[in-house]
């Protein structure tokens, strides 16, 4: 992207009394992308958010915003609007005046003001609303005039705080869909914070995964669960299995692992500065690429590896089939994998526990977990 | 009703109403007493405006009712002010150490004995050489107001701490002030009203505290009734309580109206 960035922050600390919620946040946003801030609670993202747009100050570090300064500068002074996670709107106005707010204190002529109001409340489909109370509304209707409020001024950057979490499933895919299309018929950037993957993955062009107060990784949907850096990333964006490596030795044709102690396979990529003979790393591999045979496959398909298990849990998911199972006496460590239904052997349906079945997977499905260096797993969650 | 079977409570409606004609009885006698025309409050001798009549001639009781009048819009309003201010520093302001006690010391008049309050204050004037004036009078109530303005402004401002309106407000583009003016204040209007009323009702009907700091010269209703007393009780008070109690309930009915039609809590 040759494009100037629309905001960047730079090395962005905050502590909060003895705890420090943010070590050193630096990244940029492009005119009209979907940035998606995405971790578990506490992980520092909405206070990130809140230095975006002003109503917290960094302790260190600076916010530019199309270049300008505006580290110190108050809410009102940036051209930025929020959506507020529980919406915030305004009880003793109706939904017309809520959504006028932010073009009345610019002093806009009425008629002005009633046409691009009346256009924003189109929209997000609230048309014929705008006389209601706010009490008189439901949660997702709430939701619409908070994003027509924010969005009637056209900012150049939009900020939206965990806009769906209180709102049920079937809305909130409903609402997601909705957003992303508002989002490019705009053309406004958006910064979206959710712990919710699934919700960052549909509509974000690149997700910002916080951990503990750190960006453990900023990238496109797909490079963020296909190659995960840290086991954290692996383990927050859908699930994984995680294990414990050793290289044997690396060659031009990949590195030789040992997992887990006892399983031998062969990498086939070389892992660079990881792949020193003796040295101890994670890798990671998703449910959806481990097989699971009933019994030993006569042919197995060319380029996997495949060795025994104690099957320990056999659950049906509707769509899908998830096993757990036990390859690795030794440590005793549990595979997850995840078929659909369909694609389970002929009687799965009715395999007891702690029957034998055979693990099959691409040894290049396997992850090097490049954050994770410790001889054992660590998953360093604070 | 859906009560079903169940027996209407005789005994427990009887006590109400036992209840209530000992609070209100009293009253009705003293309203229908401002219509006997008779010197005394004892027989009935007949139905008279003359008691309002000569009230509305008695030229030093409408004087102390209109010092009484400035006197609790006064400290209505500045305890407001006030309360407004103390409000947002205890609910506000991050946490600072004695937030606790100053929250209680606010509380205190509340509970002081009204004497001990008025003794001190007098006190305090004289000392300070401070003449005993309206002033004086405005800010002694004041300081028994506080509690009640400063209660309902803070419960109100609590409700609506975790709500970021404000920040909302100043989000789109509106200055500290204006966020204020326009989002905060009407949001405060209910406990405006009601700490409002209360502590006007609470410094009109003031007596002990007014008697210590009036000083010679500023006379408030109280204190004028207080002194007709001395010469003999004349149904002119009867007729002077009437108004006040009609006045007093209209207001009350007022408060009602006004946060019921909002819908706001």
């Amino acid at each position: 992207m040759a494009q100037a960035p629309l905001l960047e922050l730079q090395g962005i600390e905050k502590s909060f009394g003895p705890q420090k919620v943010l070590k050193g946040i630096s990244l940029q946003v492009y005119p009209g992308e979907f940035l998606t801030f995405l971790g578990p609670s506490g992980c520092g993202k909405t206070t990130t958010l809140r230095i975006i747009g002003g109503f917290d100050w960094p302790d260190d570090g600076r916010v530019f915003l199309k270049g300008r300064d505006v580290t110190s500068e108050a809410p009102y002074a940036r051209d930025v609007h929020t959506v507020f996670q529980h919406y915030a709107l305004f009880p003793h106005y109706d939904v017309f005046d809520n959504t006028a707010f932010g073009l009345r204190i610019q002093r806009r002529p009425e008629a002005e003001v009633r046409q691009r109001v009346l256009e924003a409340l189109d929209l997000v489909k609230l048309s014929g609303f705008e006389s209601r109370r706010i009490d008189q509304l439901s949660g997702g209707q709430q939701q619409r005039v908070a994003l027509a409020r924010a969005i009637v001024g056209r900012p150049s950057l939009l900020l939206l705080d965990e806009p769906l979490g209180a709102l049920d499933l079937k809305l909130r895919r409903q609402m997601q869909l909705e957003l992303k299309g508002i989002q490019r018929r705009l053309g406004i950037a958006f910064i979206y914070v959710t712990h919710d993957q699934e919700e960052a993955l549909t509509l974000s062009d690149r997700i910002a995964v916080f951990n503990a107060g750190e960006i453990e990784q900023l990238g496109g949907p797909r490079e963020i669960y296909e190659k995960p850096q840290s086991s954290f990333v692996a383990d927050f964006i859908g699930s994984a299995n995680i294990l414990d490596g050793e290289v044997l030795a690396s060659g031009h044709d990949g590195t030789r692992l040992m997992l887990e102690g006892e399983v031998e396979v062969l990498f086939p990529q070389n892992g660079g500065s990881a792949s020193v003979p003796g040295k101890k790393l994670s890798v990671a591999i998703r449910p959806e690429r481990i097989h699971i045979h009933g019994a030993r496959p006569s042919s197995p398909q060319e380029g996997t590896v495949c060795f025994p298990a104690k099957l320990l849990e056999n659950v049906y998911l509707g769509a899908s089939r998830q096993f757990l199972c036990s390859p690795f006496p030794k440590s005793g460590k549990v595979l997850t994998a995840v078929t659909t239904d369909s694609g389970a052997w002929a009687g799965a349906d009715t395999a007891s526990d702690f029957r034998e079945v055979w693990v099959e997977f691409r040894p290049s499905d396997l992850r090097i977990l490049q954050a994770c260096v410790a001889p054992s797993r660590t998953t360093d969650v604070a | 009703m859906g009560l079903g079977p169940l027996r209407r409570p005789w005994g427990l409606w009887s006590w109400c109403a036992g209840v209530y004609v000992f609070l209100y009885l009293p009253m009705a006698v003293m309203m229908a007493f401002s219509f006997n025309n008779a010197r005394r409050n004892v027989v009935w001798k007949g139905f008279t405006f003359e008691w309002y009549r000569r009230l509305a001639s008695n030229h030093e009781m409408l004087a102390a009712f209109l010092t009484s009048l400035e006197l609790a819009v006064s400290a209505a309003l500045a305890s407001l002010a006030l309360g407004v201010l103390a409000s947002y520093v205890l609910v506000r302001h991050p946490p600072f150490r004695g937030r606790k006690a100053y929250t209680g010391f606010i509380n205190v008049p509340m509970m002081l004995p009204e004497v001990v309050l008025g003794v001190g204050l007098l006190t305090f004037f004289v000392r300070a050489n401070i003449p005993l004036s309206f002033p004086t009078l405005v800010a002694a109530h004041v300081i028994f107001c506080l509690p009640y303005t400063t209660g309902a402004i803070r419960a109100r401002l609590l409700s609506l701490r975790n709500a970021n309106i404000e920040e909302a407000a100043m989000d789109l583009g509106a200055t500290e002030w204006t966020a204020f003016r326009k989002v905060t204040l009407p949001l405060l209007r209910p406990a405006l009203l009601s700490g409002g009323l209360l502590a006007f009702t609470m410094s009109f009907e003031d007596f002990v505290t007014s008697f210590f700091v009036a000083g010679i010269g500023v006379e408030t209703l109280p204190i004028r009734i207080y002194s007709m007393m001395k010469f003999g009780i004349t149904p002119e008070v009867n007729a002077l309580a009437t108004l006040l109690l009609l006045v007093t309930t209209a207001l009350l009915l007022g408060q009602h109206f006004l946060t019921r039609e909002k819908g706001q809590r």
